[in-house]
């Protein structure tokens, strides 16, 4: 199974991870209370991707709010996907904001700076 | 659930309300109760016209306070004999603003046992400088364990963050077994501004 695709819902974001290409999408809300419950199979998905991962990897991060519990979820993903430069994969991750949206791009910022690893930033218009 | 809201029209222009708005609730903590909850804020930041970057900084203080109240909410109800009883499930919440200033404030009943270990963290919370929060916050993240409802241990830090102010609080209401621990926490407009860096 080369794609992971999950639908939005209120608290939980879009995923659409796509083994082919090399891209990953998330898009909308994640503030679910028990996070690690829905990013447990993503994780596993990214964990058997980055064994045999496409040429290029291009992350796609585009959240309207997530909270604290998301955030860990988040850099446990996002830390599993760094293992993909092991396999010669060449990872982008790009992280989508709206113009007037400082927190957002804060949080994108700091995440950055936890990994280690550089981000591009893209403002959309709110 | 009682909820009570106080909405007046914001100054044209200015995108701030000027007159008091207010967003009550009391009752008990329940995952619908608070998702409803936070959907009224944010409705009623939208309609007061309060601008993105604010708004959002609102809710997600919002957001955390209360997940952070459900997520340390008792598992048990221990009432004593001749003991008045309580339901640990009982939450506040308090949203105001006025001219640019807000206040969220929650109320919750924490067992007497983890009453020390909550205020110690608050007050070292209260006591870092923004760099020493932000090196806290990457410290927790990358090492404290997901708590069994799925909590990050990162909520007061990250709303320590957010506000750019102390988290005040106070401990009334003790029994046998609980204390009401109410936490209040202001954000002001000015310290909110638009992002600088462009992509």
């Amino acid at each position: 199974m080369n794609v992971l695709k999950i639908e939005a819902r209120p608290k939980t974001p879009y995923v659409h991870f796509d083994g082919e290409s090399g891209r990953m999408v998330f898009r909308g809300m994640s503030c679910a209370e028990n996070s690690p419950e829905f990013y447990r199979s993503i994780l596993s998905w990214v964990e058997n991707y980055a064994l045999r991962p496409s040429p290029q990897t291009v992350i796609e991060m585009q959240f309207k709010y997530f909270n604290t519990s998301s955030a860990k979820c988040l850099l446990d993903v996002l830390n599993r996907f760094l293992r993909v430069r092991e396999m010669g994969s060449l990872l982008v991750v790009n992280w989508f904001y709206e113009d007037d949206d400082e927190q957002m791009l804060e949080a994108g910022e700091h995440l950055s700076e936890i990994i280690g690893y550089p981000f591009q930033y893209t403002i959309l218009q709110a | 659930m009682k909820t009570t809201t106080t909405m007046p029209s914001s100054s044209a222009g200015s995108g701030l309300p000027q007159e008091a708005i207010t967003l009550q609730f009391s009752g008990k903590a329940t995952t619908m109760q608070i998702d409803a909850l936070l959907d009224l804020l944010e409705k009623m930041l939208v309609n007061e016209g309060i601008n993105n970057s604010l708004r959002r900084r609102i809710y997600s203080i919002s957001m955390e306070a209360l997940q952070n109240l459900n997520n340390h909410a008792p598992d048990q109800v221990l009432d004593a004999i001749n003991e008045k009883a309580i339901d640990p499930a009982y939450i506040k919440f308090l949203f105001e603003g006025c001219d640019g200033k807000f206040r969220i404030e929650t109320s919750n009943y924490i067992l007497l046992n983890n009453i020390d270990p909550f205020i110690q963290k608050l007050d070292y919370i209260n006591s870092l400088d923004d760099l020493a929060k932000k090196e806290y916050y990457n410290y927790l993240i990358k090492n404290l364990p997901f708590s069994e409802k799925g909590g990050a241990g990162l909520g007061l830090v990250d709303i320590a963050r957010k506000s750019k102010q102390p988290i005040n609080y106070r401990v009334v209401g003790t029994n046998t077994y609980y204390s009401l621990v109410t936490l209040s926490v202001g954000l002001e407009a000015a310290s909110v501004s638009v992002p600088l860096v462009t992509g």
